[in-house]
């Protein structure tokens, strides 16, 4: 008896520790911000797609798979591109004179980690400067640009 | 001062060519440029600002254009008749940048830089049209072809990935500028005005830019950048609009080129000698100098004797004479 109730006991401590883990990456920002809001999985950081260049300011194509829409038209499951400003920034310090109203908690881009992320298309008409995409002529459509980008899990 | 040559020469450049042990080459470059019109471009001032400047292309009879510590002035072009300049107008505690100035405020002058107008931060990266009365301006949405007596947008055309650094081709017909959308990174991208069709005309696979139109509309001149994790140095190029011919113009170990503007007759090239990638310019490290179209391909040297220079400056422009 005193062994099941253990058991339970350590169950209930387990579960709360992983309700206490996961995140949902959701605030007032990326559920309000842009007009699409999706949480997604970055797929791949291709190389040079990311570098730190003090003199130069520019965004990155990034390709991402749908794990849940939030909210706007896009299908889950689907792949779609999405442009960061200075990827090699956290992007809670990647907003600047010339792009404001950008930011989130992620500190760095890594292949496979889960981010919820609030979204504009498409990109040109918001971002006016260089863009390095690794898909280009691999890719159809216009990028998203990422307005807030959250960590999840 | 006058030289054995006759002709006057300032003062500035023969200490240059004394240091560096040039001999009368950079004196006869000097000499057959001198009465070709006016060169304006920015420096920076001991306030620490940057201004506008005025002076012959052989660097004699300079003067300030603009005198504004609180300011910094950038992107100088004289309209196609010689009598009017835009420029941009930044606060001086911002810094002057090689991919931004052009988003700042737009100031319209004579071109003695008298009677200046502020048209505000609404017109990026204006080039002057053809006959000078109109501006094409490269915002989100397009450019739009702006009537400079009303301040009016008259016209839309779609940009087609056109981001910075643009101009309008003297003819009419085009226009140039750094572009995404052509490639993986940064491209001269060439938009014609009737079809809407842009091209690249620079290579694809580097960081191109600072793009402008020879006199006769039919080629641009631009600088062929890096890929910053393969090194190397952003070299001076001119291409066909539609990008099927491409031939190096100059360039030269220790110095990225930029800002490429030929003479109004097309017979010498205006450009920026920068020790740093650019970015933000370090006036320290950023000089101007004239070479002569017919002697490109070439390869600089610091004490080359076919390179005029002409101490420091940056983002130049060239003026008929009038």
């Amino acid at each position: 008896m005193n062994d099941r109730i253990a058991l339970i006991g350590l169950s209930l401590l387990l579960a709360a520790c992983g309700a206490r883990d996961r995140n949902d990456g959701a605030d007032a920002q990326v559920r309000s911000l842009g007009t699409v809001e999706v949480t997604a999985r970055l797929v791949e950081v291709p190389e040079g797609a990311v570098f730190h260049r003090d003199l130069y300011d520019y965004a990155t194509i990034l390709k991402y798979e749908v794990v849940a829409v939030h909210r706007g038209a896009v299908a889950a499951g689907a792949t779609i591109f999405v442009g960061h400003y200075d990827p090699w920034k956290p992007r809670a310090e990647a907003a600047d004179k010339r792009v404001q109203g950008i930011g989130g908690t992620v500190r760095r881009f890594r292949a496979g980690d889960l981010h919820r992320m609030a979204l504009e298309t498409p990109m040109d008409d918001v971002f006016m400067g260089g863009i390095v995409d690794k898909y280009f002529g691999k890719r159809e459509g216009p990028a998203y640009w990422a307005v807030w980008t959250n960590e999840a899990n | 001062m006058r030289c054995r040559l006759g002709h006057r020469i300032p003062l500035v450049l023969l200490t240059g060519m004394a240091a560096h042990g040039a001999d009368t080459g950079a004196i006869l470059l000097a000499r057959e440029v001198h009465d070709l019109g006016w060169i304006a471009f920015s420096a920076a001032t001991p306030a620490g600002d940057w201004d506008l400047f005025l002076m012959r292309p052989d660097g004699a009879e300079r003067r300030k254009l603009t005198d504004t510590p609180g300011f910094n002035e950038t992107g100088v072009r004289f309209s196609p008749d010689g009598e009017h300049l835009l420029y941009y107008r930044q606060p001086a505690k911002d810094p002057v940048d090689n991919n931004t100035y052009g988003t700042h405020e737009l100031v319209i002058a004579d071109a003695a830089g008298e009677q200046p107008e502020s048209f505000g931060n609404g017109f990026p990266w204006a080039a002057w049209g053809p006959d000078g009365k109109a501006l094409a301006v490269l915002k989100p949405d397009g450019i739009h072809i702006v009537e400079v007596a009303t301040r009016k947008t008259v016209r839309t055309i779609p940009r087609k990935g056109l981001v910075e650094q643009f101009a309008w081709s003297p003819d009419g017909g085009r226009f140039c500028g750094t572009a995404n959308g052509l490639g993986p990174y940064w491209t001269i991208g060439c938009l014609d005005a009737a079809s809407g069709e842009i091209r690249a005309a620079s290579e694809t696979e580097r960081y191109n830019c600072t793009s402008d139109w020879t006199p006769d509309s039919r080629h641009i001149v631009y600088a062929r950048g890096i890929i910053p994790n393969d090194g190397g140095r952003a070299e001076l190029w001119r291409a066909t609009p539609d990008g099927t011919e491409k031939r190096l113009l100059y360039a030269e170990a220790g110095r990225h080129i930029y800002g490429a503007c030929a003479s109004p007759d097309g017979r010498h090239l205006l450009f920026t000698r920068s020790e740093e990638d650019l970015g933000r310019v370090d006036q320290k490290k950023t000089t101007m100098a004239i070479i002569r179209m017919r002697d490109t391909p070439l390869t600089g040297s610091p004490a080359m004797t076919n390179r005029l220079d002409l101490g420091p400056g940056w983002e130049p422009h060239w003026r008929p004479s009038k």
